[in-house]
This record gives structure tokens, C-alpha cells and sequence, in this order.
């Protein structure tokens, strides 16, 4: 994830650096957001009214459009009505029949506390077209925002069964049942979302974090070959991963003590993840290395 | 089951945690002292909470980054004694994705874990509701101007107003975690925690970017300068 974030941390830094940021910079910072599908509500709603403000001649139409609605959605997200009333009106009045267009309508009738119009308007969309993934997914979305997570789930339960490869879709599903504490659930959605995804370490991690949560011999194993898969991906330098290994490595130790058993093989892979964090602190946070050594004598592993 | 104060400084940290992550929720751990009761004997003692820190934020039901953090916070509890005597950890707190919603939740198996190891241990969940409201009659007042006249009826408002932020909840041995009435009463718990001007500091320091300065653990494992003490946050550049 720093990895993949690397450019963007580069990119904010140069807007932060000026009271006026250059077109380049600003148009290069919302592409980034939207490529990476971080959620960055202040600087997005901030900047991005920004490049619309003062540059809007400079994007290519179909940019011009995909920011419009990039900042409008931020612009919600962030409770700035007025402004994103006046970017949801343009975009309307520039496309008076599309789906998209109409998603954004509704999704300012959910800012505006009136739900009602926004499911009608869902509704008359998927009348013309039932099979609307846009407004199919905002349905979904719909419910989530009323509080109902388990109706936004088995909305979106539906929606997945027809549209298997929908990866984003996926990754909403196990946000929710994350949401809902159906961790058996999440963790499905889960492995199915590193099918399509099996480089994203963010997604690995939250898989190990799951299956960790969930509990048990069984899924701390599975944990913690997850772990160690990012433990080698990221080079050894992930800390989330590093913890975690031990984490598992603990819990484990904690069943075999009480079994009467013990396994030296597995043992080998927490030290080595307890020295490597030791490691990054010694050289990058000295101040703190105290207390992680003080934890790592607490799970045994010192 | 006993009273719990909130000092200003824990509760900024808590709504500045909120402030940088407005579209998930977010938790951490309470910091403090236990207060014996004047009384002594079966008095309960009094919870204190002096600090908070900020540890998730995303899925707040997951338990791999608090364990790792509430280990270390242990230690660095212990590596205190010398300058706070009687520092421990006291409680957790969590701001939920909505606003609307002020209850524990799934955080009732962390808040049960926290109270497991460290007994009276208290919950605080962030009532959003009342921090809307507080924040949007700070903001009017702002708006209205620096005339005494108007300052005089922003005061009245606000006096209406503004309500604690926080909701409390103590665990009541096999009943659970219990939402405590605003007001305690006949024995009950009650929170006292700071409401006046309290939206309007949140105001001015979310202005100056303080939100963004505050580093929670799960961030700190992302990017290792960060640093999930946050010293010196409040007192920030002026």
C-alpha cells in the first residue's frame, strides 16, 4: 500500500506546498485518487472544486464529466450541499437521460434526508434498464446509508450472483458483512476479491486480519499464511504483517502450551519477523522500540 | 460502577480522530487514573480519563492492530509510572460510521476485552447527533459577529444546545455494557466530560489542519514516523 501510494503522498505534498497549485498538479492528483480508489473527501471536495473553478477548459470532455462526478460524490461525502447541488445541476443538464447522472441526482436526495425521491428515481431507472449495475449498486448504497446493512447486503447477495466478476462489487460485499461482523462471510468475499486482485497487499492483510478476528487454530494458520505472504511481497518491510505474524504466532503457542505440545519448525517464522521488526524500529523509530520489544517478550517471542 | 470525568484534552483527541475520518468509524483507548470516592470503604472510585489514543479506523471490529496496540500501550503505561503515578488504562472509545448511530455495537467485544484486563474500565461511543448540532450552533454564532447582543443570544442558544458529545457505557457484570442517563442519578454512573465551547475549539482546530496532523496506531503501521502519542498535538503550531 505505501508502495502504491508513493506518487500520490508526492502529489499531495506539491498541493499542500501552495496557496494556487498548478493544473498538472491538481488534475494529476484527482487521477490518482480515482486510480487507486483511495477516499480522500477533503482534498478531493477542496481541490477538485478547484481544477473545476479554474481550469475546467483544460480537461478533455470525458475528464471534464468523471471529475465533475468524482467531486461531487466527495463534495457529499463531505456534507458541502451547495456545491455539490451546483456540480449534480451540470451534470444533469449535460445528461438529462443517463443512468450516471441520475445516481448522482439520488445519491444528493439521500444527502438531503429525503430517501424516498432517491429510491424513486432508482427505481424508475431499473425500470427502463433492470439490469443497471450503476443503479443496482446504488441501491445498495441507498440502504447502507439508512442504517439497514443487512438489506444492503442481501441486495448486493443478488446483485453478485448474476455479476460474478464485478470485483468492486466484491470488495463493497465484504465491507459490509466486515460491518456486520459476519466475518465467515467477509472472508469469503475476501478470496474471491484476490482472485482479481492478487497483488493488492491491503487486501491480503484485511483477508489476515479477518480470519485472525475470526479466531481459532485453524484460521490463525490461514492468518498467518497470509502474513507471511506479505511479509515476502513487501521485502520484509510491512510492519502490519510483521505484527501479525507474531500476533498468530502467540495465539498458537498459547493452544499447543495447553495441548501439552510443541513444534520448534513453527517457531521460526516469528522469531524471524520479531528480529525484523526490532530491525525497523532500531533504525527508523528508536523511541518506540522499547515498547515493542516489551510486547514481543509478552507474546514469548523474546 | 462509577462516575467518569473526561478532561478536554481526551476528548479533542477523540472528535479530532473522528474529524480526519469522516466517512468510517474509528476507536481507540482511554487513558487515565482511578479516583477512590471521598467516602472511601464501598464507595466506587471515580474514573479519570486524561488522554486518549487513537488506534483503528476503517473496520474497528478487527482485533489484529488493537491487540498489537493496546500491547504496547501497556508498556509505555508502565515506562510512565515514574512521572504519572497510578497512569493505566481506563477505557475505549469509538465514533461509528454514522452519525446517527451512538451505540457499542460490535465494539463490545474489544470494550469487554479492555474491561477483562483492566477492571472499571468504562466505554465512551461518540454521539454524533449532538456534535452536528453543537458544531452548527457554534458556526451560527460565529456567523452572527463579534456584537455583544449577539454573542448574548449565541450564549443562550447554545446553553440549550450543547449536550456531552459522548455517551458513557459501564459494564454491569452479566447485563452487559449499559448506556448510562445523561444525568446519573441515585447512585448511577453520569458523565461529566467539557460541552461549553468545545465545538467551537473542534471548529478552530480542524481550520488550522490539526485533524490531519493526528496519527492513529494503524496509521503508524503504514508509515513508522508516524507517532501514535501525538505529543504536543494540542498545543500544535500556532
Amino acid at each position: 500500500m505505501a508502495v502504491d501510494g508513493a506518487e500520490l503522498a508526492r502529489l499531495r505534498k506539491e498541493l499542500e506546498a501552495t496557496q494556487q497549485p498548478a493544473f498538472a498538479t491538481l488534475r494529476d492528483y484527482l487521477r490518482q485518487v480515482r486510480a487507486l480508489r483511495v477516499r480522500d473527501i477533503e482534498y478531493v471536495t477542496k481541490y477538485g472544486a478547484e481544477l473545476l473553478a479554474r481550469h475546467s477548459r483544460k480537461l478533455t470532455l470525458d475528464e471534464l464529466w468523471e471529475v465533475h462526478e468524482q467531486v461531487a460524490v466527495a463534495a457529499m461525502e463531505a456534507g458541502c450541499k451547495q456545491l455539490a447541488l451546483r456540480l449534480v445541476q451540470n451534470v444533469h443538464k449535460r445528461f438529462p437521460e443517463g443512468a450516471r447522472a441520475s445516481r448522482l441526482t439520488g445519491m444528493y436526495f439521500e444527502l438531503m434526508h429525503t430517501p424516498a425521491e432517491a429510491e424513486a428515481l432508482y427505481a424508475k431507472e431499473l425500470e427502463k434498464d433492470p439490469c443497471n449495475a450503476i443503479i443496482l449498486k446504488r441501491m445498495v448504497g441507498l440502504r447502507r446509508g439508512q442504517g439497514d446493512l443487512t438489506g444492503a447486503s442481501t441486495l448486493l447477495r443478488e446483485y453478485l450472483q448474476v455479476h460474478t466478476t464485478d470485483w468492486v462489487a466484491w470488495e463493497e460485499a465484504a465491507d459490509l458483512y466486515l460491518q456486520l461482523q459476519m466475518y465467515q462471510q467477509a472472508v469469503f468475499c475476501l478470496e474471491e476479491l484476490l482472485l482479481h486482485q492478487p497483488a493488492d497487499i491491503s487486501r491480503h492483510l484485511l483477508l489476515a486480519d479477518t480470519l485472525y478476528t475470526l479466531g481459532g487454530a485453524h484460521n490463525w494458520r490461514a492468518a498467518r499464511s497470509y502474513y507471511s505472504g506479505v511479509i515476502e511481497l513487501s521485502k520484509g518491510q510491512n510492519l502490519r504483517a510483521l505484527c501479525g505474524v507474531c500476533a498468530c504466532a502467540a495465539q498458537l503457542s498459547g493452544i499447543r502450551r495447553g495441548a501439552g505440545g510443541s513444534s520448534t519448525g513453527e517457531e521460526e517464522l516469528p522469531r524471524l519477523a520479531g528480529e525484523r521488526l526490532q530491525q525497523q524500529y532500531a533504525v527508523h523509530c528508536p523511541a518506540k522500540l522499547p515498547l515493542v520489544r516489551g510486547m514481543l517478550k509478552a507474546q514469548g517471542l523474546l | 460502577m462509577r462516575d467518569a470525568h473526561v478532561d478536554q484534552a481526551a476528548l479533542l483527541k477523540i472528535l479530532l480522530h473522528a474529524t480526519k475520518h469522516p466517512s468510517s468509524g474509528v476507536n481507540g483507548v482511554l487513558l487515565g487514573t482511578l479516583q477512590a470516592a471521598s467516602g472511601g470503604g464501598a464507595a466506587p472510585a471515580t474514573v479519570r480519563v486524561t488522554d486518549a489514543i487513537p488506534v483503528c479506523h476503517g473496520f474497528i471490529t478487527l482485533t489484529p492492530v488493537l491487540e498489537t496496540a493496546l500491547s504496547q500501550i501497556e508498556q509505555h503505561v508502565k515506562a510512565q509510572q515514574g512521572i504519572s503515578k497510578g497512569l493505566r488504562i481506563v477505557g475505549y472509545y469509538q465514533c461509528n460510521e454514522r452519525l446517527s448511530d451512538s451505540e457499542l455495537g460490535g465494539g463490545r467485544r474489544v470494550a469487554d476485552r479492555i474491561e477483562a484486563a483492566y477492571p472499571e474500565s468504562v466505554a465512551l461511543v461518540l454521539d454524533g447527533a449532538a456534535l452536528e448540532a453543537a458544531m452548527m450552533a457554534a458556526a451560527q454564532q460565529q456567523q452572527q459577529g463579534g456584537s455583544e447582543a449577539a454573542a448574548e443570544q449565541g450564549q443562550r442558544q447554545q446553553a440549550g444546545v450543547e449536550a456531552p458529545v459522548l455517551q458513557l457505557f459501564f459494564k454491569d457484570g452479566a447485563r452487559g455494557w449499559i448506556k448510562a442517563a445523561p444525568s446519573g442519578g441515585s447512585g448511577k454512573p453520569a458523565l461529566r466530560c467539557p460541552t461549553q465551547g468545545v465545538a467551537a475549539q473542534l471548529a478552530q482546530l480542524t481550520s488550522k489542519g490539526m485533524h490531519r496532523s493526528l496519527a492513529d496506531f494503524e496509521q503508524h503501521l503504514d508509515d513508522i514516523s508516524a507517532d501514535w502519542l501525538n505529543p504536543g498535538l494540542l498545543q500544535g503550531p500556532v
